[in-house]
Parts: structure tokens; C-alpha cells; sequence
């Protein structure tokens, strides 16, 4: 995971600023003529762009492994019982989802 | 948890308070008023007005989402006790044991917190799409002046004629002010051209044109007879050299800075354009002598040195074209010397267009040009400017001369 956050960045990073560097200089008076905006753009888009990629999708992939195997134990355990509680999972995933934006989120 | 509850539920405390807290600023800024008026009891009643609002705001979101919390809990704990309920009927059957029951129950409760976390996710990874869009938008986009353009003639040498004709030019972020209108200026391979005029009367365009910083709106620049627009521009830039108002140096060292102009030159090419600048003199001085630092934009420099770092820089890049935007303030008596010393060595032997802001040094120029309203009003040596009765060249000099015995004053 760790790797690819630091490719993703440095990838990020140099295809960005070799596509800015092309660009003729008319171009930079257009965006305001101010660098500085510039490069905090780059630098928001490139985090944004990482924690989407990087961090959101590692753990979407891991979650869709895990509930798969999940289902797979269940099943062979007792599929009469997972197919009761197979049936309550919505109220589970409620429960949890307003736990987390009514709780923990309005803490940061 | 029980701390998480109640501080969760007060909902967002900034945002609400932010009445009370401008209106608490606005008291402090305007003490004196307040206290002229003698209004302060009347301000700590507002203030404490607007300090129980959040207080009712928080009262109601509080109900409200106390009560959604409490249901989707007890929905979630009907569940688990729908499933324990069912597993022991199941027990009870000796349909299974306790065992495989209890590993069924316990998977199934991650995977819900698992499935949650990941739809909880779906914003997130939305935020994230659009960042990509912006990213893309960039990386996607055509430029209109391709320094390294497939279909274009790649050149090595240039002779150094250069030609404007019929050039009009609006700069794009300003498209209602005209810049050039019909400009024709030519300067012959070898020759020095200085362009002179009023502040605003586009002397710098014409280096940015040369450059091909910028396109002109209609006519077009020749280099060797050749439209500039159908040469590449990257090796064509390698034959032009420029030297800026405010030289702009890069925070490294003062060897690399120089070796800008070439990358592949050698350490004895540098030292021998740094002389040729005057500049290696004052460098051989510094602690560190070439490997000094020159600190963010050139800092540890004064602007006479970087100025002769620039030069340096520039006669180590050996162009055919030289354009020079003089700075607009004068230097010092002794670094201005030294400083007109190296620009001298740099200018023999190439086409030099010197956009002059101080008319002192355009004397030597092989034809000046005066720009005004985007043309060339006139044309001529220095001489010849001066002699014509009412021209707008002599003009612009006592203009200047009367500026310079002023600020002698």
C-alpha cells in the first residue's frame, strides 16, 4: 500500500509538471498570472488524488476480498443461519453508517 | 462512547458560534465607539443573545439525530439477537453445533462492518474522481505553442537575420489593447537594433515575440527568411540568448547557474565566460568560490553581480540572436562598468535587439527604432534621430535628462 501511495505521488508529480512546462507562456498569464495557485493546486489535486486512489481503493479492494472469503466460511459453516443474517446485514450496515457520520465524523 | 455521544451530537460548534464571535471582534475593534456611546451593556446583552442560539440549534440537532442513532442501533441489535435466536433453534434441531455457529455469526458481523466502511467510503472516492478530472484536464491539454513540434524544420544554425513583418499583436489576457499594429522591423545579420519608446509602448513584446513566448495575432517574424512558426522551437531557442531586466537566478549554485546557458559544457568553459562576464572575479572571492550558493532567486548576490552571472551565463550559450532587456534602473558607478564591460564582449559579433530603458547606452547602436502607438515612428543612429527637428527620439531624451537632474537634485 505504502508503495503505491509513493508512486502514485512521484508519477503524479512528474507527468504534471512536464504537461505545465509545455504549455506556452499566454497560457500561464491566463490562470491568474500567479504561480502560487498554481502549485497549491497541484499539490491538493495530487493529495486528493492519492488518498482516492491509493488509500480508498486498497481498502475497497480488501473489503470486497474479505466479504467474499466471509461468505464462502458462512455458507459452508451453516447456510440456513447466514442466510438469516445475510438478510439482517442492511440493518447492520445502517447502524454503522450513522454511527460514523452522526459520532465520530462532526469530532473532526 | 458516552463522551463521543454528547460531544457528536452538539453538532458543528464553529460554524455556530460564528455570529457571537464577529460581533464579539467587532466590539473590541470599535472599543473607542462603543465606549463614546457608552453601549456596552447593550453590546453583552446582544452578545449573549447570540450565544444562546447555537444553544437551541444544538438542542434540536441533537433530538433529531439522537433519535435516528437510537433506531438504527436497536435495528442492528434485533438483528444480532434474530441471528443468536435463530442459531440456538438450529442447536436445539441438532442441525449444527455451537461451534460452526458462533465462527458464522462472528464472520457475518465483520463483513457488515466491512461493507459499511466501504459505502462509507463512496465520497471520498467521488472527491477523488473529480481531482483526477482536474488533473487529466491538465494533462490533456494542447498547447498552442509546441516547443518541440514534430512537423517542425529542426534547425542548427541560424545566420541571425530577423524580420518582423506586418506583426499585430494584442497580449491574450488583455485582447482590447493592441500592442503592434502592422509593425515592420528588421535587423540584419551581425547589426545591433535598439528599440526605444514610452513606458507601455511594447518595447519588451518585441524580445517575447523573438522568443516566441507568444504568437502574433496576424503577420509574422522571420529568422534567415523563415517563418518562425515553421522552425522548432527548441532548437531555434538554442541559437537565441537572452538577458532579462532582473536577471533570474535559480537557487543552486553559481557554477550550475552559469552552466545553464550549456549543458554540456566543461568546468574550463564556464570559468572562461564567467572572465568574459567580469564575473569571475568576485566569484574567486567568495568562500566558496564557484560552488556558492546563490540562495533562493539569487539573494546572496547583488543585482550587479547576478546581472554579470546572467551575461555570463549567456555568453556561454554562444547565441547568433541576442536579445537584451536593459534594466531599468542604473547601478552603481563601478558595477555599472563593469557590468556594460561584459554586455560589450557579449554583444561582438552577433545580431544584438536591445530594448534600452535608459537612452544613455543606445548611443552605439547600429540604428535605433522608436515605437510608438504599435509602429515604428522612427528609424535611424543616434545622430541622425538627434539632428531631425522635433523627434520624437530627442524628445524622449530630454524627457529622461530631466528626469536623471532631478533625481540628482
Amino acid at each position: 500500500m505504502f508503495l503505491i501511495y509513493f508512486r502514485i505521488t512521484k508519477l503524479l508529480y512528474l507527468i504534471w509538471h512536464a504537461a505545465i512546462l509545455t504549455n506556452e507562456v499566454a497560457w500561464f498569464d491566463i490562470n491568474e498570472t500567479n504561480t502560487g495557485s498554481l502549485t497549491a493546486m497541484q499539490a491538493a489535486d495530487a493529495t486528493l488524488v492519492r488518498s482516492a486512489l491509493a488509500d480508498r481503493l486498497s481498502t475497497l479492494v480488501q473489503n470486497i476480498a474479505l466479504t467474499i472469503t466471509a461468505f464462502v466460511i458462512a455458507f459452508t459453516m451453516s447456510w440456513k443461519l447466514t442466510l438469516v443474517a445475510a438478510a439482517c446485514l442492511p440493518f447492520l450496515i445502517g447502524a454503522y453508517i450513522t454511527e460514523v457520520n452522526l459520532i465520530i465524523k462532526p469530532l473532526h | 462512547m458516552q463522551q463521543l455521544f454528547l460531544k457528536g451530537f452538539g453538532g458543528d460548534y464553529s460554524h455556530a458560534y460564528s455570529k457571537a464571535n464577529s460581533l464579539a471582534r467587532d466590539a473590541i475593534v470599535n472599543i473607542r465607539t462603543f465606549t463614546a456611546f457608552g453601549a456596552e451593556d447593550r453590546m453583552s446583552t446582544q452578545f449573549a443573545y447570540e450565544l444562546n442560539k447555537p444553544n437551541k440549534q444544538a438542542l434540536l440537532r441533537g433530538h433529531i439525530s439522537g433519535f435516528g442513532y437510537g433506531l438504527t442501533q436497536l435495528f442492528a441489535f434485533c438483528s444480532y439477537a434474530l441471528v443468536l435466536w435463530y442459531a440456538s433453534i438450529l442447536i436445539k434441531k441438532k442441525e449444527s453445533n455451537f461451534g460452526d455457529l458462533m465462527k458464522s455469526v462472528m464472520v457475518l458481523i465483520i463483513t457488515a462492518i466491512a461493507m459499511a466502511e466501504t459505502l462509507a467510503l463512496t465520497p471520498d472516492v467521488v472527491k477523488g474522481t473529480q481531482a483526477l478530472r482536474s488533473v487529466f484536464s491538465i494533462l490533456h491539454r494542447k498547447t498552442s505553442i509546441n516547443p518541440n513540434d514534430p512537423n517542425s524544420k529542426m534547425i542548427s544554425e541560424v545566420k541571425g537575420e530577423v524580420k518582423f513583418q506586418n506583426v499585430c499583436f494584442k497580449y491574450p489576457m488583455r485582447p482590447h489593447i493592441t500592442i503592434f499594429q502592422n509593425l515592420n522591423l528588421r535587423v540584419s545579420e551581425g547589426k545591433c537594433l535598439a528599440v526605444v519608446g514610452q513606458s507601455g509602448s511594447g518595447k519588451s513584446t518585441v524580445i517575447a515575440l523573438v522568443m516566441r513566448f507568444y504568437d502574433p495575432t496576424s503577420g509574422s517574424v522571420l529568422i534567415d527568411e523563415c517563418d518562425m512558426k515553421s522552425l522548432n522551437l527548441r532548437s531555434l531557442r538554442k541559437r537565441i540568448g537572452l538577458v532579462q531586466q532582473e536577471p533570474a537566478l535559480f537557487s543552486a549554485t553559481v557554477y550550475e547557474n552559469i552552466k545553464y546557458g550549456k549543458e554540456e559544457a566543461t568546468e574550463i568553459e564556464v570559468m572562461k565566460a564567467a572572465k568574459a562576464a567580469n564575473a569571475h572575479e568576485f566569484i574567486s572571492t567568495m568562500s566558496d568560490g564557484y560552488k556558492t550558493k546563490v540562495g533562493e532567486r539569487g539573494v546572496q548576490l547583488s543585482r550587479g553581480q547576478k546581472q554579470r552571472v546572467a551575461i555570463a551565463r549567456a555568453i556561454l550559450k554562444d547565441p547568433s540572436i541576442l536579445l537584451l532587456d536593459e534594466a531599468t534602473s542604473a547601478l552603481d558607478t563601478i558595477s555599472e562598468r563593469l557590468v556594460q564591460e561584459a554586455i560589450g564582449k557579449l554583444m561582438e559579433g552577433r545580431t544584438v535587439i536591445l530594448v534600452a530603458h535608459r537612452l544613455l547606452t543606445v548611443r552605439d547602436a547600429d540604428s535605433i527604432a522608436v515605437l510608438q502607438h504599435g509602429k515604428v515612428a522612427e528609424m535611424g543612429r543616434h545622430e541622425k534621430l538627434m539632428a531631425k527637428p522635433g523627434s520624437i527620439y530627442k524628445q524622449l531624451v530630454s524627457l529622461q535628462q530631466g528626469k536623471c537632474e532631478q533625481e540628482d537634485n
